[in-house]
């Protein structure tokens, strides 16, 4: 695989798709770095598989701009896509066909040297033993993985996986995940559009959340996540004297009495880690002993949430 | 002087590489493999004529004074008109499902995604539909041709002129049946619906049309008329329905070719995947 330096291998800008009144992709502005695994996230019709259908010249843009590994399309559609690799929602055969056959096919449609990579590519899958059969006999698991055989045929820079874990087993899952994670130690760019948190949380380094068609947030989990309400839980032998003093302390939002001990949540527009830091020592300054000591890293999933609900409230 | 040589081994030159066979190959892979559609098609043209000389053959063998031989030209005359219309129904067949083929099964998309020229994808339908289609109604003639020569007895024998024009006749219908559904088909995207409409067309409305005197010469734009023109003389007895010119048949033959692919060229370019 020869892989081409350049900052972004997607890049859209204004990027919008209107049905009659209806605007699936709302001015999309997206930045995709090279050598990522780069999440899509957002709810069912949200806008997800629209954007990537454009990317992919599957349907037209109403308005805006994109680029794909440094071209644009639709202009110079037929160069961007001779490197990317894509599965859009469930991927679609020839059930008559064999799962080579199949390859063979969308190899056909590819520069000469993609027949070559067949053999490979359905190995990389671990579909060789399967491969002489019928693609109306396969699993949706090896559908999925012959769905992902057949876009390594492009020797991808940019593989786009569209909701690439639907219906699949929990180790299926995993190995999907491993097989992803692989690609992008290649050096290869994993653009994943999923409404799953977690899968993406797991899989990708960075996010783009989307919600009605809108791009709300992007960057990478780590400050996305660090974005979000930071909170403490705290055990002390005095739990009453403690919620009396977290109450005082000026970077503390709220201290809430729960079975599990005191759950501390702090201001968004205080330094957590140092806030931290000086409700401890208060605490043993008071004379207090501590028992748990505990601050929450909020998840992909508590942000997510917390930017979706705060969207509703606004509408 | 001592000298050294070098060896340099020299660059390849460039070939550009052909889409175009690996496509055709694609597609008539697809074809091939449609065990019902070959098994149809090989049903509509080689099984008639093997069933229809074994009949003759054997009426004539029980009763040589009350039936004739089962070759010759009458027979073949009879067995062409059989064949051609059968020929068209097995065009019209691979031709809807080669133009919906890939929409109906969700691959036309993957086809996309390869940034391949849809134009290409669309084009490459063609020679693979007629390879197929040709293939087997070639069966089917060479059956005939056959048995007709063969089997022909006292009777006269079809000559090689009217057996080349007549393959060549009855490889112009069918081909034109076959671009007919593949424009429709690709042009509606359903290969049920273009079953219906163009067998309905071909085999029904057209030779209702082309009986309605009363059109006089607009009958002329009809591709039934122009194929009835350039049938060979000896083959089918009696004038023709729609007389028309050489011309005129070969301008109403390039329409009919041309724009129904015209209209699934443009329908495979412009419809989302």
């Amino acid at each position: 695989m020869n892989i081409h330096a350049g900052t972004n291998v997607v890049e859209t800008s204004g990027l919008t798709k209107r049905f009659g009144d209806r605007v699936a992709v709302d001015d999309v502005d997206l930045q995709i770095p090279r050598g990522s695994a780069f999440g899509y996230l957002g709810p069912n019709g949200a806008g997800k598989t629209t954007l990537i259908r454009m990317l992919l010249g599957l349907t037209r843009a109403s308005a805006g701009t994109m680029q794909l590994l440094g071209r644009p399309v639709p202009a110079h559609r037929a160069a961007a896509l001779a490197r990317v690799g894509a599965i859009v929602e469930e991927p679609r055969f020839h059930g008559h066909l064999t799962g080579r056959e199949n390859l063979t096919v969308i190899a056909a449609a590819r520069e000469p040297e993609a027949h070559g990579r067949i053999d490979g590519a359905l190995a990389r899958v671990g579909l060789t033993q399967r491969a002489d059969e019928r693609v109306k006999r396969y699993s949706l698991g090896m559908r999925q993985r012959l769905g992902v055989a057949r876009s390594l045929l492009a020797d991808p820079e940019l593989l786009i996986l569209d909701e690439p874990t639907n219906g699949l087993d929990p180790a299926g899952i995993h190995e999907f995940r491993a097989m992803i994670r692989g690609f992008v130690a290649e050096g290869r760019t994993v653009l994943l559009s999923s409404h799953l948190l977690d899968e993406v949380e797991k899989i990708c380094d960075a996010v783009a959340i989307v919600d009605h068609g809108r791009v709300v947030m992007q960057g990478s989990i780590a400050e996305l996540a660090a974005g979000g309400e930071q909170t403490i839980l705290i055990a002390t032998s005095d739990e009453e004297e403690a919620v009396a003093l977290l109450a005082e302390h000026r970077a503390v939002a709220s201290a809430t009495t729960a079975a599990e001990g005191i759950r501390v949540r702090l201001r968004t527009d205080v330094e957590a880690e140092a806030a931290a830091d000086d409700i401890g020592r208060r605490l043993v300054l008071a004379g207090l002993a501590i028992r748990r000591f505990e601050p929450e890293r909020a998840s992909l999933e508590q942000r997510f949430l917390e930017i979706t609900s705060r969207l509703e409230e606004a509408a | 002087m001592n000298t050294t040589t070098f060896t340099v081994e020299l660059p390849r030159p460039h070939r550009r590489p052909s889409w175009r066979p690996r496509l055709v190959s694609a597609e008539f892979l697809k074809l091939r493999k449609r065990r019902g559609l070959v098994l149809s098609t090989l049903a509509l043209t080689v099984v008639p004529m093997l069933i229809a000389y074994t009949v003759l053959l054997i009426l004539h063998t029980a009763d040589p004074a009350k039936h004739g031989p089962a070759g010759g030209l009458e027979n073949f005359s009879g067995s062409m008109d059989v064949l051609s219309q059968l020929s068209i129904v097995a065009a019209i067949l691979v031709g809807s499902t080669l133009g919906a083929g890939d929409l109906g099964s969700g691959v036309f998309r993957e086809l996309v995604v390869t940034g391949r020229s849809r134009l290409a994808l669309f084009a490459a339908r063609v020679p693979a539909g007629l390879g197929l289609v040709l293939t087997v109604v070639g069966a089917g003639l060479a059956i005939t041709a056959t048995a007709s020569t063969v089997f022909a007895g006292s009777s006269d024998v079809p000559g090689v002129g009217l057996l080349i024009s007549s393959a060549a006749w009855l490889g112009l219908v069918t081909g034109l049946a076959l671009v007919l559904a593949l424009g429709v088909s690709s042009a509606l995207g359903s290969r049920g619906t273009t079953i219906g409409v163009v067998l309905g067309w071909q085999l029904i409305a057209m030779p209702l049309v082309l009986q309605i005197g009363a059109l006089g010469s607009l009958r002329e734009g009809l591709v039934g008329a122009a194929t009835e023109r350039l049938e060979p003389a000896r083959l089918f007895e009696g004038a023709a329905t729609v007389p028309m010119s050489l011309g005129a048949a070969v301008v109403v033959i390039a329409a009919w070719t041309v724009v129904p692919l015209a209209a699934g060229a443009w329908r495979t370019s412009t419809r989302d995947a």
